[in-house]
């Protein structure tokens, strides 16, 4: 195998002593777009965490092209969850695609020109031109979403992590948000998406991981998103709730 | 005119007017970033937790500059620890800290020697501020606005969207304590002014009105900052007219701007709103 884009070995978090994730290990190929999938409290958001050693780990490795991710952060985009975001900051569409760019800049340096011409090109691609002066609060779910792709597409990141990119979001946007990220895969972006609808994933993913607090499967989407493995990784937490 | 013939004639309203309206633009600037940070709380707390370490100044006979810093500073860091080690909920745990610090501050006062005016490190006054307390207070008001002006893209962007901001490798503790930093700074800067009491006001009431108005940050931050200086300007004329407390008259000129913009703002205004809700409502009516 080629150099991975992502090596995760041996991964275990755990929140105020209760275990979250569990000893995951998973590589990704550059130019692979994965589905992170699960039930509810199965840990998908923590590993995206995780990777981006956002929470300090119990143990484990993660590195990006063979290098520890602290020194490659620059080159990870990473989408939130809708509700970690305050929608209601005085902050418009354009601008928030401009801070796709403030990595590349390091601190202190403003943002020019330059920079200001990149964020427009990606709000144009995500078709938000005509709302970049919108305060992101007065935006639709959907169009939301799109201008935190733009912001993502501005980073020119090799690596982008999203989480939950779909939810409130309508079809029309959904699609567009799909098709621009199978462009980038194509041409050669690492995509990890936490994923809630199943029906979709075989669709959109070329990859899947399947996570309930450990990796269950991991390989190209047919073969894990089986019926047989997915009620095993669902009927684990309902037998936990019981 | 009274008040402008007596600006002219007087010195010591000359130092006032200086003092209260840099005190309005640094309040304006660094309360703008502290209220969208949900940090008003926290702004209070840093505000009043200074009073030990002036007591320990007034003790030790040197500046109160350094033992308001310190105590700021630990204050910040005494919340920071117990907050992430304890089951408590954040503003249980800030009510806690700086309580104490403040009920230690009294006692020391209490204790110390000299007749430490404890009425005016609360409450301030401005009509009282000597050329020394002018210079402080435009000095760290020129440091704090070169250091926020300097971070100000991190500060946006750790505001809005604190995992992107850590994601891509900034140290959001860092930028926390930054802030803490500034904080204690414009506390000491806006002693005389406002005093300890009143000075989480000036932090909190002119970047409010400030954000009911605008949508865009640079214009909130600017917003701030002159509704600051009107509220500094208008309460230290009030004060000199009808001589009440300086500080107390500031702040309710702040609260009537505060009041107007919550009425009447063009979009975030309560009228506008049921306008609008009312207008909703006769549309989906038919």
């Amino acid at each position: 195998m080629r150099q991975p884009a992502i090596e995760v070995r041996n991964l275990s978090i755990s929140y105020f002593g209760t275990s979250a994730v569990t000893d995951v290990s998973f590589r990704a190929a550059p130019g692979t777009m994965t589905a992170i999938v699960g039930p509810n409290g199965a840990g998908k958001s923590t590993l995206l965490k995780g990777i981006l050693k956002l929470i300090e780990p119990d143990a484990g490795e993660v590195t990006i092209f063979g290098r520890p991710v602290g020194a490659v952060r620059k080159q990870i985009a990473y989408v939130p969850q809708r509700g970690d975001v305050d929608w209601n900051f005085p902050i418009n569409a354009l601008d928030t695609a401009l801070l796709g760019t403030y990595p590349r800049l390091g601190v202190f340096r403003r943002p020019g020109k330059h920079e200001r011409a990149i964020a427009r090109d990606c709000l144009n691609k995500v078709g938000m031109s005509d709302h970049a002066l919108q305060q992101i609060g007065t935006l639709s779910g959907g169009q939301q979403q799109r201008v935190f792709l733009a912001r993502a597409l501005a980073q020119q990141a090799d690596i982008i992590l999203l989480d939950e990119p779909f939810v409130g979001v309508d079809a029309t946007s959904e699609r567009l948000i799909v098709q621009i990220l199978h462009e980038l895969r194509d041409a050669g972006a690492t995509i990890l998406v936490v994923h809630h609808d199943l029906v979709t994933a075989t669709d959109y993913y070329d990859h899947a991981l399947l996570l309930n607090r450990r990796l269950l499967a991991h390989g190209p989407v047919g073969e894990v998103l089986t019926p047989d493995r997915l009620a095993e990784a669902y009927q684990s937490i309902t037998a936990h709730a019981l | 005119m009274e008040f402008l013939e007596a600006l002219v004639e007087y010195d010591y309203l000359k130092k006032a007017l200086v003092t209260a309206v840099v005190v309005g633009i640094l309040c304006g600037v660094i309360g703008s970033f502290t209220i969208l940070r949900g940090l008003a709380l926290m702004g209070d707390a840093i505000s009043h937790a200074v009073l030990p370490g002036i007591a320990a100044s007034f003790l030790l006979g040197i500046s109160f500059f350094p033992g308001a810093l310190v105590a700021g500073l630990l204050t910040a860091l005494g919340i920071g620890y117990v907050n992430q080690n304890s089951r408590l909920k954040n503003d249980a745990v800030i009510g806690i800290v700086f309580t104490a610090m403040f009920a230690l501050g009294v006692v020391m006062v209490s204790l110390s020697p000299t007749s430490t005016d404890l009425t005016k490190i609360l409450f301030g006054n401005v009509l009282a501020v000597r050329t020394s307390d002018m210079w402080i207070t435009v000095i760290v008001g020129a440091l704090v606005l070169l250091v926020a002006a300097a971070l100000y893209k991190e500060l946006q962007v750790s505001s809005f969207d604190p995992t992107m901001a850590a994601a891509y490798g900034l140290s959001t503790k860092g930028l926390h304590y930054l802030l803490m930093t500034m904080l204690t700074l414009v506390t000491v800067a806006s002693l005389q002014t406002v005093g300890i009491i009143l000075v989480v006001a000036m932090l909190i009431v002119p970047a409010s009105t400030a954000y009911l108005l605008t949508d865009s940050l640079p214009r909130m931050i600017l917003l701030a900052a002159a509704l600051g200086v009107l509220s500094s300007a208008g309460g230290l004329y009030f004060s000199f007219s009808y001589n009440l407390p300086s500080g107390a008259a500031i702040v309710l000129v702040g609260a009537a701007g505060f009041l107007v913009a919550f009425l009447f703002a063009p979009t975030h205004g309560v009228i506008r709103r049921q306008l609008s809700a009312r207008r909703a409502r006769v549309l989906a009516m038919g």
